[in-house]
């Protein structure tokens, strides 16, 4: 008994001590700081510190739900998530479908190299190449309606063309990356099942439809139910770069992290922001929750956990 | 092969684990003992500049620390932040635990009644009677005034002007080569003769820059016809002098300049796209693309301005100076709550308010190196070095402390500082100098105001939006937003720290 014990300590003894890097930098830099969640509930003097500042209840959430914004940034944040994660995922799975389909599988690699680019460019700069399309007197694409002898339009004057370019600029930007997991998924597949099929005489679509994407569901449903988790955050960097901060399109670009961020800078109050942080992430932990709920009702091993 | 492969696993997971205990390390002072055996304590001073850092930044905080090591026992370091940088920074400096001794309270990147509320500031009434009195004297207490919170003071207000008019510079050779005569200009509704002869003349330069997406024209405009009150959300019109508060947007003094700018947009005479540019007028000029461009006004603005721009610039003011609490509170040194010794940073708070050495080695350099002493005690750049090439050349004389201890330099009036005294005095004096608006009770509505600002006031000051269609929603939503409850909780402090007077 004792010999065999010691024999798989020895074995995975190595992977423990690799894990606890990443385990410490968890705790640390997740765990730990989640003490911090008071600040939410605490009106933060500090000359008295944190802790010992007084509790003001819910006060600091009030000014999320008293203003007419509220609705606006809630509403604009969900839709734009629902599309994100809708079109998003579709998207990144079609063209990892694409990319595993390649019969150059030398060209597979610079194609996946190619289109995880956009992803690692930062959103500042993406938000200036933005400008150069979009921009009233000099840019791509109002050069081109008049060239083909129709008006320019003046982009950052008109709010409701912005859920359309976000979705674009998201999609550019983020495809890439989530795509590379779903070409994980997919590369894993045996191949019997494919070369069966094709003795069958299925077509492209049906094979697709009837082998690819079933296989892939555990990959899909984990995706979506972590992107859930996110459905009340933000990119920042797309919504309040990308559009300049243009208070013209507001109304359709708002979400709830550019809303707190405007409002608050001015006045520094750490305990409004955390309180808004707050509100955003117990939504996503109850999303997640209900939602890992409902898919293990209806299959079990589908679920997250 | 086995043994030597789990080795090198757990080799790696042991180095990855050294280097994060690695990275994350903060230097720690080094603190020597002082010739009495106290330690020296080194006091960090942090303040924003407009432009890079200069290059001989190093040299001078040498100097500096030799000064107050003679008369203090503390070293300096200097940690200049550009103005962009300030404004992330500022308040992580205020929340944090990072050593700062002093910093500078800038309108409005941080706010100063926040600051105090949530305790981010140290209280050094104390402290300033005990170890600073020269500064106290220096300052006076009718603007020491405009710092107290409650009777107590948080800060000490920077000397410099502190009133402001605003107007509108032009470049001098532009105005030569089309013989454009500018002395009867006197309201905005004057100017329009002269853009439309710059639109016409010059194609490729804009006739008007009204500020861009950095900053809100009207601002400008306000605080020399009104009183803000500290964030401009509620104000004292007709230059401080009436006793009620008002909503400065829904004035027809607001209207009739959205009107105007808006008029000017259509005309063609601003710069395109002005609601989302971020350059400041300074690069817009240097790079050939205004002709004229809304300034505050103080004595030796234009020389300033010159010197940053390089070119020749007049200046047609179209407001009289007027002073109120915010502009001298509006700059401070504050001793931040994270600070080690206060009582040491308040005593190098005597070196930059008294000690002229001090002063000049801070603002411009050491003397033969970064400029030449010449006559009536001004100063200029050495032979061959220009603005570009010095390598020490910033303008943060207003905010040093006490300016007027300072070398001038040979492009202004030797008198300078003597006009900008003058220029202080005689500037009309809000009835509220002296008081300072507590926002903690109205955080909320400041919140939802401040989004609805943000979201209309650049497009309609810089000629974007249409006042005609949008003003209504503008002050439909203001109201929404709650801006009549701060006007409200304003009016009862004011009426409040008016009697107790």
């Amino acid at each position: 008994m004792k010999k065999s014990r010691r024999k798989l300590w020895k074995r995975y003894l190595p992977l423990y001590l690799m894990m606890v890097p990443g385990f410490l930098y968890f705790i640390i830099n997740n765990y730990i700081p989640m003490a911090g969640l008071v600040i939410a509930f605490k009106n933060v003097n500090f000359a008295k510190g944190i802790w010992a500042s007084d509790w003001v209840g819910l006060k600091n959430f009030e000014f999320l739900f008293a203003t007419k914004d509220a609705w606006v940034i809630t509403r604009n944040t969900i839709l734009y998530n629902l599309a994100f994660i809708v079109i998003g995922t579709s998207f990144a799975i079609l063209i990892a479908i694409l990319i595993c389909d390649m019969r150059n599988k030398k060209f597979t690699k610079l194609a996946q190299n190619i289109v995880i680019l956009p992803s690692l460019i930062s959103m500042v700069v993406v938000a200036v190449l933005a400008y150069a399309f979009l921009s009233t007197d000099a840019g791509v694409i109002n050069k081109l309606l008049e060239a083909l002898g129709m008006e320019g339009v003046n982009w950052y004057n008109t709010p409701g063309a912005w859920p359309f370019i976000l979705v674009l600029v998201y999609l550019w930007k983020n495809a890439g990356f989530q795509c590379v997991l779903f070409i994980a998924s997919i590369v894993g597949i045996s191949n019997d099942y494919f070369e069966a099929a094709r003795i069958d005489g299925a077509t492209k679509w049906q094979q697709i439809r009837y082998i690819t994407l079933p296989l892939i569901k555990p990959t899909i449903i984990m995706v979506v139910v972590l992107a859930l988790g996110k459905i009340f955050y933000s990119d920042f960097g797309l919504f309040y770069q990308v559009t300049r901060d243009t208070g013209a399109l507001y109304s359709t670009t708002n979400t709830i992290d550019t809303y707190v961020f405007r409002g608050l800078t001015k006045l520094g109050n750490v305990g409004m922001s955390s309180a808004a942080g707050f509100y955003q992430s117990i939504v996503g932990f109850v999303l997640v929750l209900v939602s890992n709920l409902a898919i293990r009702r209806s299959n079990k091993e589908n679920a997250l956990f | 092969m086995k043994k030597w492969k789990r080795f090198l696993a757990a080799a790696v997971a042991g180095a990855m684990l050294l280097a994060m205990t690695a990275c994350g390390g903060k230097e720690t002072d080094s603190k020597d003992e002082g010739g009495n055996g106290e330690e020296t304590v080194n006091i960090t001073m942090t303040f924003p500049i407009l432009n890079a850092v200069p290059q001989d930044l190093d040299k001078v905080e040498a100097k500096l620390s030799e000064i107050a090591k003679e008369k203090y026992n503390c070293t300096i370091t200097l940690q200049p932040l550009g103005f962009a940088d300030y404004v992330s920074q500022a308040p992580l400096i205020l929340a944090g635990s990072e050593d700062i001794g002093l910093m500078i309270h800038f309108d409005p990147i941080t706010n100063y009644s926040s600051m105090v509320s949530s305790g981010q500031v140290n209280d050094i009434t104390e402290l300033l009677e005990e170890h600073a009195k020269d500064v106290i004297d220096t300052v006076g207490e009718e603007y020491l005034s405009a710092c107290r919170v409650d009777g107590k003071l948080y800060g000490v207000p920077t000397m410099h002007d502190l009133a402001t008019g605003y107007g509108v510079v032009m470049r001098t050779d532009l105005l030569e080569k089309h013989k454009i005569d500018v002395s009867n200009i006197k309201t905005m509704d004057d100017l329009d003769a002269v853009f439309q002869v710059i639109q016409e003349k010059e194609p490729d330069i804009s006739p008007m820059f009204t500020g861009g997406a950095a900053m809100n024209p009207a601002d400008a405009i306000m605080k020399s016809t009104a009183d803000t009150l500290g964030d401009g959300y509620g104000v004292l019109m007709d230059n401080g002098q009436e006793d009620t508060v008002k909503n400065y947007f829904e004035s027809d003094e607001y209207r009739a300049y959205v009107d105007k700018v808006y008029s000017w947009n259509q005309k063609g005479y601003l710069l395109p796209d002005s609601d989302s540019i971020q350059d400041t007028y300074s690069t817009l000029f240097r790079a050939n693309k205004i002709f004229a461009a809304f300034m505050t006004t103080k004595p030796g603005q234009v020389e300033q301005d010159e010197r940053n721009t390089g070119l020749d610039l007049t200046l047609v003011e179209l407001a009289e100076p007027l002073s109120m609490t915010t502009l001298v509170n509006g700059i401070q040194w504050v001793v931040p709550i994270g600070a080690s010794h206060p009582e040491k940073s308040v005593e190098i708070l005597n070196l930059l308010y008294t000690d002229a050495e001090f002063l000049n080695l801070l603002n411009y350099g050491i003397e033969g190196e970064h400029y030449v002493l010449g006559e009536n005690n001004q100063i200029s750049l050495p032979e061959g070095v220009t603005a570009d090439t010095s390598a020490f050349n910033w303008s943060i004389a207003y905010q040093s402390g006490n300016e007027f201890l300072c070398y001038t330099w040979d492009s202004d009036d030797p008198e300078l500082w003597k006009q900008t005294e003058q220029y202080n005095e005689e500037a009309e004096k809000s009835s509220a100098m002296g008081f300072t608006f507590d926002n903690s009770k109205v955080a909320n509505e400041i919140t939802a105001v401040t989004n609805v600002c943000s979201q209309y006031r650049v497009g309609f000051e810089n000629g974007a939006l249409d006042p005609a269609k949008n003003m209504e929603q503008f002050l439909a939503d203001l109201k929404t937003a709650g801006i009549d409850t701060i006007i409200a909780e304003k009016q009862a402090q004011l009426d409040e720290w008016k009697k107790a007077r």
